[in-house]
């Protein structure tokens, strides 16, 4: 109200002003409404100028500099290539052994559809393994999306698509396909339906196997040889039979890198059928499975009483009768009732002896001698299962001796198979991976010194000559020079052990003039036959497996073989290297 | 009197916007072509992707041990065929106790 009362009174008085003296009124007055218009108009214009300044810069900015949203256009149409939800897996040569295939899965609207019925007998007719009563009830049911079928075959999805029913769908999905089927499914593990890890490597490298698959041409190389994978598969399911054994595990072992080549756990199963695999079959034996393994035991025994110096190859130990101690008698399977030297003690595995030798290192520095060799702790293998070592936890005199022979202490095969590369491969500590390991130039040795040098080339001798003319020798492979160690335990059950179920391992490593190659093979509760003379011990079983997985895998991977030549220069250099244990011809002057 | 300003002013503007509509129904058509391209290469990938999961299938060991069991006379490789130009009287190498094949 105030203001409307004032402004007449201004304008009344501004008239009155003009009124009264026009000619009074000074040129700068007159100029005054002038100058605000064109102050205005300068300050309007600045602004206009400074839109079109900023309009500019962003045409040049767009056009010119290629900045803004043009250009992740077009990079959005060159990048047309093929991602996966998950990388490919490849073996060591490049053979894809896992990888994603692009498959449709039928869906259904249930309110589009004009026929439940007909469209019930349509599909189960396409699909016999679809019940048509489910297919009804489905396409009967309440909702706007329900899963027919999951990831059908190219034949399928056109035979649907022909039917043309209303309501039905395909959504485009990946499935997870093992080109090799059961081959590696206990190495490589299974992806589930929706493209997760669920086992094996699979789930060990889920995260990284996805972020691949973000990479053009990403994919994860691994350690393994397929063709190596399938000999050893295809020598333990025919042992299994040959033995009637429950169960069998093999692995082949670089004795330098770790890398693992071939890793077999038997019964095995399908990765596409999980649900109708039983728990037995999912068992990986060969890096879950903690065992005690008897005699095999015997190789860390002899080497670490030859490492602390506490014997040497000639010392000598009482096997004349079964060793008492405490409340315990430690017998010999193949008792030889006399005095042993040190490589008797190992050739004819001698339980009494090995004990022995324990009981001379001592329980710490044998303890301390494990752990160093990786058997007290899981090993760090790319699986999702690893295995814990059971030992004992306080470590006594009795232990000591037991361990001395491979009882008392229970690892997985992978566990035995890599501390015996360690002992082969000049003493470094080798850590097992199912990785592709870029090649290292020859001889390069990155693990932790365990035993010196002079250690492993007389465990290489001792080793060989348990095939030469010990417990192992139907491992022989003509020209491959096999080495490695028997070992029978019997199973430990509440209580005691089971007499008629073993645990039959022979582990070794060829060529032994320059190991290469470890190599495994455990049955679990072989049985003697008629070729075996009912013997189911190692040597009867699990030794001519090797044999034959030797004899077939190192041509492939490269080993020279070395045959005894007419040359008798030849036949020197082979008998200085590879001690004759052929009983008394015996000649320990070379070592 | 029409100016010649003014009907420059006003051809330009024309011929502009002609040209621009022109550009961009051709950029329309390459982005078309570029997609089409696109979903073809995809496909392209995509089969050759499937191919290789099936040759990767066809050469499992356990299928060529069987069709070389049955339609080739060949077996596993003994030791006494090989011969390597390597292969010499051996040596004793000093250093690894090894052999120098």
């Amino acid at each position: 109200m105030s203001d409307l009362s004032v402004r007449p009174w201004r304008n009344a008085a501004g008239e009155m002003s003009r009124e009264s003296g026009v000619e009074k009124l000074s040129a700068r007055d007159a100029r005054r409404p002038l100058e605000i218009a064109r102050t205005r108009l300068l300050v309007a214009g600045a602004i206009f100028a400074l839109c079109f300044v900023i309009l500019g810069g962003r045409l040049v900015q767009l056009s010119l500099l290629g900045g803004g949203q043009g250009k992740q256009h077009t990079t959005e149409h060159q990048g047309g290539l093929l991602t996966l939800q998950r990388a490919d897996i490849v073996d060591r040569n490049g053979a894809l052994i896992a990888t994603n295939l692009p498959s449709h899965s039928l869906y259904v609207n249930p309110s589009q559809v004009l026929d439940a019925g007909e469209a019930a007998d349509k599909i189960s007719r396409v699909l016999p393994g679809l019940a048509r009563d489910e297919v009804f009830r489905k396409a009967s049911a309440k909702g706007q999306f329900i899963w027919i079928k999951r990831n059908l075959t190219p034949e399928q999805h056109y035979a649907i698509n022909r039917l043309g029913l209303p309501g039905f769908g395909f959504e485009r999905e990946e499935r997870r396909v093992y080109p090799h089927g059961s081959l590696f499914v206990h190495t490589l593990g299974f992806a589930g339906i929706d493209n997760s890890g669920l086992a094996g490597l699979e789930a060990a490298r889920d995260d990284q196997l996805r972020h691949l698959a973000k990479t053009p041409g990403g994919k994860l190389v691994t350690a393994l040889d397929s063709r190596v994978q399938h000999i050893v598969h295809a020598e333990l399911s025919a042992a299994m039979v040959e033995f009637k054994a429950k169960g069998a595990a093999g692995i082949v072992m670089d004795v330098h890198s770790g890398e693992v080549l071939a890793l077999t756990s038997l019964p095995d199963f399908s990765p596409y059928e999980i649900n109708a695999s039983s728990a037995d079959q999912r068992f990986n034996r060969a890096t879950l499975g903690v065992y005690e393994l008897g005699s095999t035991f015997k190789a860390f025994t002899t080497a670490m009483a030859l490492e602390y110096g506490v014997v040497d190859l000639a010392d000598r130990y009482d096997a004349t009768k079964p060793l008492k101690v405490a409340r315990f008698t430690i017998r010999d399977d193949h008792p030889q009732n006399r005095w042993l030297d040190v490589p008797e003690i190992f050739i004819h595995s001698s339980n009494i002896g090995a004990a022995q030798m324990a009981r001379d290192v001592g329980a710490e520095r044998q303890r301390e001698f494990l752990d160093r060799l990786g058997m007290l702790s899981p090993l760090p293998l790319e699986l999702a299962e690893n295995g814990r070592p059971l030992s004992p936890r306080h470590w006594r005199e009795i232990n000591t001796m037991t361990i001395g022979f491979g009882h008392g202490i229970a690892v997985t095969p992978l566990h035995l198979i890599n501390g015996f590369a360690t002992l082969v491969n000049g003493g470094n500590r080798t850590t097992p991976t199912l990785l592709h390991v870029a090649d290292k130039p020859a001889g390069a040795q990155t693990g932790e010194r365990v035993i010196a040098r002079e250690t492993s080339d007389t465990m290489r001798m001792l080793m060989r000559m348990v095939v030469e003319g010990g417990t192992g020798k139907q491992a022989e492979a003509e020209g491959y020079l096999v080495g490695g160690k028997t070992g029978t335990a019997e199973k430990a059950t509440v209580g005691g052990y089971k007499k008629n179920a073993l645990i039959t391992t022979f582990v070794g490593a060829f060529p032994m003039d320059a190991p290469r190659y470890a190599v495994l093979v455990m049955l679990d509760e072989p049985q003697g036959n008629k070729a075996t003379h009912g013997y189911a011990g190692a040597g009867w079983n699990a030794a001519p497996v090797l044999g034959r997985i030797v004899a077939k895998i190192a041509p492939m991977l490269g080993v020279m073989p070395l045959l005894p030549s007419d040359d008798e220069e030849d036949q020197d250099q082979i008998q200085r290297l590879l001690v004759r244990a052929d009983g008394e011809g015996r000649n320990f002057a070379s070592f | 009197m029409i100016r010649p300003a003014l009907i420059l002013w006003i051809g330009l503007p024309l011929i502009v916007t002609i040209a621009l509509l022109l550009v961009s129904y051709q950029v329309k058509d390459l982005e078309n072509e570029l997609a089409a391209l696109d979903r073809a290469a995809l496909a392209q990938q995509e089969e050759i992707h499937v191919l290789k999961a099936e040759w990767s299938f066809l050469n499992r060991p356990e299928r060529l041990a069987r069709l070389a069991a049955r339609h080739l006379d060949l077996g596993p490789v003994t030791p006494t065929q090989f011969i390597n130009f390597s292969y010499q009287p051996i040596a004793q190498d000093p250093a690894t106790q090894g052999f120098v094949k």
